[in-house]
This record gives C-alpha cells, sequence and structure tokens, in this order.
C-alpha cells in the first residue's frame, strides 16, 4: 500500500514565496530511505550541483591519466608504449571525457549550484526534471566508457567520430556503438540540465532582481544555457543518425554526406567550446572583482557583449570545415573574426576593473587574472585559424593542438579553479589553504605552458596531429619531451590541488559567510547554504552587486566600521581573525 | 516570472539575422534545417516564459510573490526514469535483457513520479490560502501558515 506522506510543513521564504516542503511518497511500512541514498535522489539544486561536479572531476583525472599516457608515448621518436589501436582509443577517450563529461557538465554543474543562489532563488526550476538529466547524463558516461571492457576498445574514431571514419565498416565492434549512445544520453542529461537553470533565470529571480541587476556570473550561466538549449539537440540528433549509419542504413554518404555530418556535428561542436568557456570566464570575472574590491567595470556594455558573443559563436561552426570546399569561407571566416569584438570589450572590462582597484593576491586572483593570460594565447592564435589562408596552412598540425588546449585546458580549467577557490568556502564553510593553493597555481601554470607551448613550434615544423610515433627529428624529439615533462608538472599540480581539498576539509578553518566581502547574494546566505538557500531577508537589489551597495550606504550612514558588518547579514564581513588575504 | 523571456527573444532575434545571412551566403539545406530548429527552439523556451505569464515580456524587476509552491525534497521517481531510459539505451547495445528491464524501471519510475506530484499538489493545496470570500465566511484572516521554528540545518529542520 503507497502512503502519502504528509506536507512537513510550510515555509514563508524571503522572496515573499511559501514553500511546502514535499518528500516523495514511499511505501507506508518502509523505513526511510538512508542519506546516502535519499542523496543521490536528492533535488536540492546544490546537492545535484556538488554530484555533478565531484564526477565530473573524477572524470577529468580519467581523461588526465589518458593524456599522460598519450604524452609518455610521444616523449620520444619510435616509442612502443602502447600500440597503434590503443592510441587511437586514447586521443577518442581523453577528447570525449573531457568535452563531454568534465568541461562542460562541470561548467553546467557551477550554473546549478550558483545561478539560484546569486537570484536570490530558494531551488531550481523542475528540479525532477534536472535530476533525471544528471542520471541520464551520468548514464551516458558509464556506457562511453565501458567501451575499454569490450574485446573491440573504446570509440577510436576521435571525439567528433566523423563518417565515414566512424561507420560501422571503417570501425567495426561494439565499443564505438557505445561511444556513439554514450554521447546521445550526456547530451540529452546535460541539455536537460541546462534547460532547467534556464527557466530558473526566466521565472524565480527575487523580487528587485531586474535583469540588468543580474550579476556578471549568473548572465554568463545563461547565455551557456542558451547555447546548449540551442545546439546540443542537434548533436542527439546527429548522434541516433551515426548508429543508424553504423546498423548499415546510408545517410551520410559519399562527399556531401561527409560534409553534412561535419556540418550537423560542429553546430554543436563550436558552440561547445564556448560553454566550456563562458561560465569560467564569469567566475573568474567575480573573483577579480571581488578582490579588486571594485564593481565590475563596464556591466552593461558587459552583458550586451556576452549576448552578441553566444551569439556569435553559434554562427562560426564551420571554420572547423574552411579545408573540406564543402562551405563558404567568406561567411564563416567573418563571423569567425567578428568574435575579436565581444572578446576585447571583456579584456578591457577586466583592465578597466583592475585599475584603481584594491587588489589582494588571492589564490583565486591569481587564477582568475591567469585564466584571462592564458585564454589571451589561445584567443589570439584562434584569429589565425579564423583566416582561412592560414588555416590552409596550420590545419591538421600540432599548432590546432596547441590553440585549442590553451583556450580548453589554459583558459577553462584557470577560471575553474578560480571558482572553486572563490566559492569553496560557501560551499563548505571552510577555506581552502592559501600556500597549498599558490603552490598549485605556480605548478599549474609552468605546466601548462611546458605540455602546449611548444605544440605550436611542433605546428610550424610539421608534426601532424593523432600520430602515434613520429621520425627521429632533434627538434621535434627535445619539444615533445618538454611536453611531457609538462604534463607530469600538471598532474603534481592536481595533487596538490587535493591534498588542499582534503587537509581543508579535515582540519577546517571557518570561512564565515562573507570572508571576501562578496558581491552578490550568494554571500548574503550562510555557509554553506541552508536547503531553501535564504532564511534572512534578503538585502535590497538596486543593482548588480547588492551587497556591494550595502555595505557602501552603511559607510556612508555610520562610518567605515559599519561597512563590514550590515545589520542583519549575520556576520557579513572579514575574517574576524584576521586571515583575510 | 518579470522579464524572463526577454533576452530569450533577442538571442532569437540575433540568431535569426546571423542565420539569414549564412542562408543568403551558403544556401545550404542541411545549414537552414539545424539553423531553424535551434531559432525554434529558443523561441519555445521564451514562449513558454510568456505562457505563464505575460509579465515575462515586461521590463522591470520582478514584484513581490506571494504564492505557495511545493519543494521537492528527494525524487526517486525522476532518478527512476533517467536511469531507466540510460538503461534502456545501454540494453540496444549490451544485451536486449536491459532493454526490458530499462523499460520496467521507467514505467514503474513513472508511476512513481505521478505519485510525488499528486502529494505535492495535495500539499500545497492543504496550505494555500483560502479565497478572500472563503476566508470572510470562516472568519479567518488569509495568512499562509506561520513558518515553523528554523533551527539547525535552516528550513530543513522541519523534516
Amino acid at each position: 500500500m503507497v502512503g502519502i506522506e504528509p506536507t512537513r510543513g510550510a515555509v514563508r521564504a524571503p522572496q515573499g514565496r511559501t514553500h511546502v516542503s514535499v518528500t516523495a511518497p514511499r511505501l507506508a511500512a518502509a523505513p526511510r530511505a538512508p542519506g546516502w541514498i535519499g542523496g543521490l535522489a536528492s533535488t536540492d539544486h546544490k546537492r545535484l550541483g556538488l554530484h555533478m561536479m565531484a564526477l565530473s572531476f573524477l572524470f577529468f583525472i580519467g581523461g588526465g591519466v589518458m593524456a599522460l599516457l598519450m604524452r609518455v608515448q610521444l616523449a620520444q621518436s619510435q616509442m612502443h608504449f602502447v600500440s597503434y589501436s590503443s592510441y587511437e582509443a586514447l586521443f577518442t577517450m581523453h577528447g570525449s571525457t573531457m568535452i563531454y563529461l568534465f568541461v562542460t557538465p562541470m561548467a553546467i554543474a557551477l550554473s546549478v549550484y550558483l545561478v539560484p543562489l546569486q537570484i536570490g532563488a530558494s531551488t531550481i526550476s523542475a528540479p525532477r526534471w534536472a535530476l533525471a538529466g544528471f542520471w541520464i547524463w551520468l548514464s551516458g558516461g558509464v556506457v562511453m566508457q565501458s567501451g575499454w571492457l569490450t574485446e573491440t576498445g573504446p570509440g577510436r574514431a576521435g571525439w567528433f567520430s566523423y563518417v565515414p571514419l566512424s561507420n560501422g565498416a571503417w570501425t567495426p565492434g561494439i565499443g564505438q556503438d557505445m561511444w556513439t549512445l554514450g554521447v546521445v544520453l550526456a547530451a540529452l542529461g546535460l541539455t536537460m540540465i541546462a534547460a532547467c537553470v534556464l527557466l530558473t533565470v526566466m521565472r524565480r529571480r527575487a523580487p528587485g532582481m531586474a535583469l540588468l541587476r543580474m550579476p556578471v556570473y549568473t548572465w554568463t550561466g545563461l547565455v551557456s544555457v542558451l547555447m546548449v538549449v540551442g545546439a546540443f539537440p542537434v548533436l542527439i540528433v546527429v548522434m541516433c543518425l551515426l548508429y543508424a549509419e553504423r546498423l548499415g542504413a546510408h545517410i551520410f554518404t559519399g562527399f556531401q554526406g561527409s560534409i553534412d555530418y561535419q556540418d550537423l556535428f560542429w553546430f554543436f561542436g563550436h558552440p561547445v567550446v564556448y560553454v566550456m568557456f563562458f561560465p569560467y570566464l564569469g567566475a573568474a570575472a567575480e573573483a577579480i572583482a571581488v578582490n579588486a574590491h571594485k564593481r565590475w567595470f563596464g556591466y552593461k556594455a558587459f552583458v550586451a557583449s556576452m549576448m552578441g558573443f553566444s551569439a556569435l559563436s553559434m554562427a562560426v561552426w564551420s571554420h572547423h570545415m574552411f579545408t573540406t570546399g564543402g562551405v563558404s569561407n567568406q561567411y564563416f571566416a567573418f563571423t569567425s573574426t567578428l568574435l575579436v569584438v565581444p572578446a576585447g570589450i571583456e579584456y578591457f572590462d577586466v583592465i578597466a576593473t583592475l585599475i584603481g582597484g584594491a587588489i589582494f593576491l588571492r589564490t583565486s586572483m591569481l587564477f582568475a587574472l591567469t585564466f584571462f593570460v592564458q585564454f589571451l594565447i589561445g584567443g589570439l592564435t584562434g584569429i589565425f585559424v579564423a583566416s582561412p589562408v592560414l588555416d590552409y596552412q596550420v590545419h591538421q598540425s600540432y599548432f590546432l593542438v596547441g590553440h585549442f588546449h590553451y583556450t580548453l585546458f589554459a583558459g577553462s580549467v584557470f577560471g575553474f579553479f578560480a571558482g572553486v577557490y572563490h566559492w569553496f568556502p560557501k560551499v563548505t564553510g571552510a577555506r581552502l589553504r592559501e600556500g597549498l593553493g599558490k603552490l598549485h597555481w605556480g605548478l599549474l601554470v609552468v605546466g601548462t605552458n611546458m605540455t602546449f607551448g611548444p605544440m605550436f613550434f611542433l605546428g610550424e615544423k610539421g608534426m601532424t596531429r593523432r600520430i602515434a610515433q613520429y621520425p627521429e627529428d632533434p627538434q621535434w624529439g627535445t619539444l615533445n619531451l618538454i611536453e611531457t615533462i609538462g604534463a607530469g608538472i600538471i598532474a603534481l599540480a592536481i595533487l596538490v590541488f587535493l591534498a588542499n581539498v582534503v587537509v581543508s576539509l579535515r582540519r577546517r578553518v571557518v570561512a564565515g559567510d562573507d570572508p571576501w566581502l562578496g558581491h552578490s547574494l550568494e554571500w548574503a546566505t550562510s555557509s554553506p547554504p541552508p536547503r531553501h538557500n535564504f532564511d534572512r531577508p534578503l538585502p535590497p537589489i538596486r543593482s548588480y552587486a547588492p551587497l556591494l551597495d550595502w555595505r557602501e550606504e552603511a559607510m556612508e550612514l555610520h562610518g567605515p566600521e559599519m561597512a563590514t558588518v550590515p545589520a542583519g547579514t549575520g556576520g557579513l564581513g572579514p575574517d574576524p581573525e584576521g586571515r583575510d588575504g | 516570472m518579470r522579464g524572463g523571456s526577454i533576452p530569450v527573444l533577442i538571442w532569437a532575434c540575433l540568431l535569426l539575422v546571423l542565420f539569414a545571412a549564412n542562408w543568403i551566403y551558403q544556401g545550404d539545406i542541411v545549414q537552414f534545417a539545424q539553423s531553424a530548429a535551434a531559432v525554434i527552439v529558443i523561441v519555445l523556451f521564451a514562449l513558454a516564459g510568456a505562457a505563464f505569464g505575460r509579465g515575462a515580456l515586461r521590463r522591470g524587476p520582478p514584484p513581490q510573490a506571494s504564492t505557495v509552491e511545493g519543494v521537492s525534497e528527494v525524487s526517486f521517481g525522476a532518478a527512476g526514469v533517467g536511469f531507466g531510459l540510460a538503461t534502456l539505451v545501454f540494453g540496444i547495445v549490451w544485451g536486449h535483457f536491459l532493454i526490458y528491464f530499462g523499460a520496467g524501471l521507467m514505467v514503474f519510475s513513472l508511476g512513481r513520479l505521478a505519485l510525488e506530484l499528486r502529494s505535492e499538489r495535495k500539499s500545497v493545496s492543504e496550505h494555500r490560502p483560502p479565497a478572500p470570500l472563503e476566508a470572510s465566511l470562516r472568519d479567518e484572516s488569509p495568512e499562509v501558515p506561520a513558518p515553523a521554528t528554523p533551527g539547525h540545518g535552516g528550513r530543513r529542520a522541519q523534516r
């Protein structure tokens, strides 16, 4: 017999809504589900976001191990560390893991956790939909990685799996099938979760939170989820068609079939690069504004540039196909070059925010600043390859590998760590160790540039991508060896980060609710936030930095000593023990 | 929610302009179809927002709301639907028994989800303030129930 559990109670939330906590119906005689099982079915956006982040990071470690294996293989010429077939599987699964299972889901997970808090919402919209999406995405990851357990190995046709290489004739075996269906599931799950974030921004902003008062991070999250719901369904369709193709349906046949597949794939494949960039840009921007103790400069221009940037990045996909001869190079070269304008606005905003600020070089700030510097290298080389003339020259060379690793690793991952160091106190209530954090940052900067910098020179010297062995060449050999050592340093940096997390959680330095004097609403609640996010009145929302407004108002009314602890905030202010900065 | 659909519509318009230019340059039917699909999905989101209330198309900050809404704590139904669907798809390549298992799990979970939603509706209706006429007949104030005392763990302490 199924009994409907009665309501637990009603709560008037600070946002004006009354929330009725509802638990799932359960068998009348059944015991209450244990905590961790309940946690796996939790519809709390914070738990959901944390689960996604933790699992994404596990996938990141897996993808990183694959990268290390490839780098060992390439450390010297004529190495036989892995077979050709294994090398194909490694580069396919490394790319797939990083894109479908780490960088993109981590970006969306950050939005799942932060966006409701930043806009003063008590929950995410359609939380059950998001939970189902989480399970579908996770299962997709498991299906994709299960290919390692098959006789034929996992997918081997690259993270894009062009046809005809990926069809049943050229890449036979169940592993490639599992890769294809794994991508379908992962993309479906991420689309469902992104739709929930989009609906949250559309429908759950707190009273007073007008669109042009949403924090910078929320805007970056919003444009990212718009791109996901616009572009990811195309990936789901094209992967279903690829599966049918592998079963023998002749969908992508001949030259035009290959071009059509690439068109469909890159319609997802380029926007996802920006889905993997914008939220980390937002995280870095928040860290910079807070650590410079200044309002983010040029907010409206930034918002306009984000809208333009994201729309433009939906219209550049075929620059990946310049050399195919099947697309209009003029249009895509034009739109790709136009991306410089919104990107330039962001860099201008960063510099103007820093000028005149009281800058604290905390670890989050170091990561945020490095994010912009490192991404600049990826962005500037992106301008090169946005030109068809130059793209013909460097196509399929290591120059491209260097370019996209500077955008995706040196860009996104530095922004991700800026966000981790910035919001870790909010999520856990404890601070990460600054000393270990700076060691992590230093190792990562050195490792990143040693690994990906030489790729430009290798590309210029003619080394092509996706080769498991290369001939004797003193220049290639030296540069590849440097890259392999750099990859090891990156692995060391990640170990230092993990040690920092463990140490900081086991021997906690209590962070307080607002250790950095934050600007947006997530800092107006406890650390970690309660179930419905806010159990105290929200500050008045008059701009995109409501807490900064509040402090400035308090300073005007009561003098500087009152500015750090506004009444009723429950301790908003700097660390009383003076560990701040 | 006030203004919720505006950025979505603006974004759809930007896409429309860019894709129209692409159509002029390229005239490729596949590119046209995928671009049109993306714009339609985005516009549908904007319209869905507007369907919940016309305020979604008006500018300005959201006003104070005084609605009652259910907030689910856990949902085994939703998790089961997701896992069931994934198992079903996995079964296509791994073994047909997984298709049956996944389909069964999905059906069971959908049933459970229906119960959860019914439970939520019931809980919400119990806490909805009576209509003014009904309240005056009962001589009650149309106030929402008083909040329970928050304890350790915030609102969740009520559980």
